[in-house]
C-alpha cells in the first residue's frame, strides 16, 4: 500500500500518492489511521473519510514500461529525440558536458531524413497519429541547418501520413532573433536555459568566446513570449544564486510569459568546482523554491523542481524506459541524451541500437535494460514519499543502488519540497511557513529513513 | 526573401505575407487578394528560403528530402520556381532590390 507519512513540526502529513490524498494529521490520528488500516477494523469517524478513500481502488501502480515488442521495436516510442550536435554555443563554467564546442560532429541531413521516416513508419504501423520530435543538445540550433531541414522535413511527411508531429526543443536561446522567430512558429514547447536576470545570466551562462550573450537569450525569451510557443524556463541555481530565487521568480513572471519554471540545482562537477560553482544547500533551495513558486503561482505560472513534479505518477524520472529512441550524429540509438561516457561511468548501458539504411536496428534486450530501471528497482528509494515523483531521479548521475533511507542532498531537497507543496495543496499555508522556518523540524522531515505508514506492507 | 543563381536574382514581392498552418504553408498576396498554398516538399522549400539558405544549399536540402541526386533535385527545384514565378510568387529582382 503506497502510503506515507512526514512529521511536520508536531503534525504530519499523510500522503497516498495512487489515492491522490493527502491529508494534515496529529499524532493520535496518526496512529489510528495505521490502526484502523493495519487491522481492517472501524475508524474514529473523524478518520472514516480517509479510511474508505484508501480503502478505494487506487490508481495503477506505474512500473516499468511493458508490452511486446513488434519486430524487435517499441511498438510506441515515447518521442523520437534527434541530436544536431553536441557542440554548443556558450561556455558555462558549471558545465559537465564533457563534448568539444565547437568540433563536434554534426548530423548529416540524410540521417536526420532517415530517422523521421523510421519513425513515423513505427507511428504508422502502430495505427498512431500522433508523434513527438525531440531536439537535444549541446546546443541543438547550434547546428541550425539540421535543425531546419528536420522540421521542415518532419512536418511534410507527418501530413502526407495524416500524422500530426508535436516539435519540442531543449535550448539555449543564443541566437538571432529571425531564427528565435522560426522557432517560434514552428514548435509547440522550448524549454529555455535562463538562470536568471542579466547579471546572473552573465556569470553562469557567457557565450564560448567570452562575450556578453545574456542579452539574445533575453531577446529569444520575449519572441516566444509574444508567440504561441509553449515556452519552459528553466534555471540552474547555484549556493550564489539561492537566495534569490525569488527575484528570478519575478523577473521570469514580469517580463516573460511562461507556462512553467523549472528549478534545478547545479550538478557540481570538477568543472564547476574549478570555478567556484557550487550546489546550493538543499534546506536553503527548499525554502527559497517554495517562496518562488508562490510567487510563480500568483502569475498562474507553474513551478517545478523535476524531483518534485506532484503533476502525475511515474516510474522513471525520465524518457530512459519508456520506449524514447534518442539518435546522435553518428546513427547510434540511445534512451538517454547524455553522453555515453556519463552513463558509462555509473555502469550503465543506455545504447538501444542504431539507424542503418533507413530503418531502426535495435537491440531488444537492450530495450528491456532500460524499461527496467524503473523505481521498483531502485532500493534507495523504497519507502520515501517522493518515490512515485521523483522516481530516484537521474539514472546516470543519481546513485539509488544504496540502502533504504539513505538520504542524500538531492533526495532531501526532492523531500522538502515535495512535503510543502502538499501542505500548500492542503491550504496549510501558516502550518507550511512555520515549518519551513524551523530548521530542526526540516531536518526531522528529510532525515526519516522510512516513511511508510505501514512498514512491510508494500 | 531572395535568391540568386548565376547571377540572376529573384525575389517574393512585397506584397506577399507567408504564414504557418498546420500541415501547409499559406502565402497570401495582399494585391491580388488571393492566398496560395503550399504543402510538402514546396512548403520547406519555402520556408529554407525565407530562412536565408542559397539556392545552393536549399538544392542540397531539397535532394536530402526527395532523397534523389543533386542534380535530379535541381531539374524539380528549377521547375518549382517556375511555377513560383508564373503564379506571381516570385519576380525577378533588379540590383540592389529585395522585397523583404
Amino acid at each position: 500500500m503506497e502510503v506515507f507519512f512526514v512529521p511536520v513540526g508536531d503534525k504530519y502529513l499523510l500522503y497516498a500518492p495512487l489515492h491522490r490524498l493527502s491529508a494534515v494529521l496529529n499524532q493520535s490520528a496518526l496512529r489510528s489511521l495505521r490502526d484502523a488500516l493495519r487491522t481492517n477494523a472501524d475508524s474514529p469517524p473523524a478518520l472514516s473519510a480517509i479510511v474508505q478513500k484508501l480503502r478505494d481502488n487506487a490508481l495503477p501502480m506505474p512500473g516499468a514500461r511493458r508490452g511486446a515488442l513488434r519486430d524487435g521495436l517499441p511498438p510506441q516510442p515515447m518521442f523520437l529525440g534527434l541530436i544536431p550536435t553536441r557542440g554548443c554555443n556558450l561556455g558555462c563554467p558549471y558545465c559537465d558536458f564533457a563534448a568539444p564546442k565547437t568540433r563536434s560532429a554534426v548530423m548529416d541531413v540524410a540521417l536526420a531524413r532517415d530517422a523521421i521516416d523510421a519513425y513515423l513508419r513505427l507511428l504508422a504501423e502502430g495505427g498512431h497519429t500522433r508523434g513527438e520530435v525531440h531536439f537535444f543538445g549541446g546546443e541543438p540550433f547550434f547546428a541550425p541547418r539540421v535543425v531546419h531541414f528536420a522540421v521542415e522535413y518532419a512536418a511534410a511527411r507527418a501530413a502526407a501520413a495524416g500524422i500530426t508531429l508535436r516539435f519540442e526543443a531543449t535550448s539555449n536561446g543564443l541566437y538571432s532573433a529571425a531564427r528565435a522567430r522560426w522557432i517560434a512558429s514552428r514548435f509547440d514547447t522550448v524549454v529555455l536555459s535562463l538562470d536568471g536576470p542579466a547579471d546572473i545570466q552573465e556569470r553562469q551562462r557567457p557565450s564560448i568566446n567570452g562575450q556578453a550573450a545574456a542579452a539574445a537569450v533575453i531577446r529569444s525569451a520575449e519572441i516566444f513570449s509574444e508567440s504561441d510557443v509553449e515556452l519552459v524556463l528553466r534555471a540552474c541555481v547555484t549556493h550564489q544564486s539561492v537566495q534569490r530565487m525569488p527575484e528570478i521568480a519575478a523577473w521570469f513572471a514580469q517580463k516573460f510569459r511562461p507556462s512553467t519554471v523549472c528549478f534545478e540545482t547545479l550538478k557540481q562537477s570538477p568543472f564547476s568546482t574549478a570555478s567556484a560553482f557550487l550546489p546550493p544547500d538543499p534546506y536553503d533551495f527548499a525554502r527559497y523554491f517554495d517562496r518562488a513558486a508562490q510567487i510563480l503561482a500568483a502569475y498562474g505560472i507553474q513551478t517545478v523542481f523535476s524531483g518534485a513534479d506532484l503533476r502525475g505518477v511515474r516510474a522513471s524520472f525520465c524518457p530512459v524506459g519508456k520506449d524514447a529512441l534518442i539518435v546522435s550524429p553518428d546513427g547510434a540509438v540511445a534512451a538517454c541524451y547524455l553522453l555515453e561516457k556519463d552513463w558509462q561511468q555509473s555502469g550503465l548501458d543506455m545504447h538501444l541500437g542504431w539507424l542503418r539504411a533507413g530503418h531502426f536496428a535495435l537491440d531488444a534486450a537492450a530495450i528491456e535494460r532500460a524499461r527496467g530501471l524503473a523505481v521498483e528497482n531502485k532500493p534507495l528509494c523504497a519507502n520515501c514519499l517522493c518515490r512515485l515523483h521523483c522516481a530516484g531521479g537521474c539514472h546516470v548521475s543519481h546513485d539509488t543502488a544504496r540502502a533504504p533511507g539513505h538520504f542524500d542532498e538531492v533526495c532531501i531537497q526532492t523531500r522538502l519540497i515535495t512535503t510543502a507543496a502538499l501542505l500548500r495543496q492542503n491550504g496549510q499555508h501558516a502550518l507550511a511557513d512555520a515549518w519551513l522556518a524551523d530548521g530542526a523540524a526540516l531536518h526531522a522531515t528529510a532525515a526519516q529513513s522510512s516513511d511508510r505508514l505501514i512498514r512491510g506492507k508494500r | 526573401m531572395t535568391l540568386t543563381r548565376q547571377g540572376a536574382a529573384v525575389r517574393s514581392p512585397a506584397h506577399l505575407r507567408w504564414l504557418q498552418d498546420a500541415g501547409q504553408l499559406l502565402v497570401v498576396d495582399e494585391k491580388a487578394r488571393r492566398a496560395h498554398v503550399l504543402r510538402g516538399h514546396e512548403a520547406a522549400l519555402w520556408t529554407w528560403f525565407t530562412l536565408g539558405y542559397s539556392y545552393d544549399k536549399a538544392l542540397h536540402l531539397l535532394a536530402a528530402a526527395l532523397k534523389c541526386p543533386p542534380a535530379q533535385a535541381e531539374a524539380a527545384l528549377r521547375e518549382l520556381l517556375h511555377s513560383w514565378q508564373t503564379l506571381g510568387l516570385l519576380e525577378e529582382a533588379r540590383d540592389g532590390e529585395s522585397g523583404d
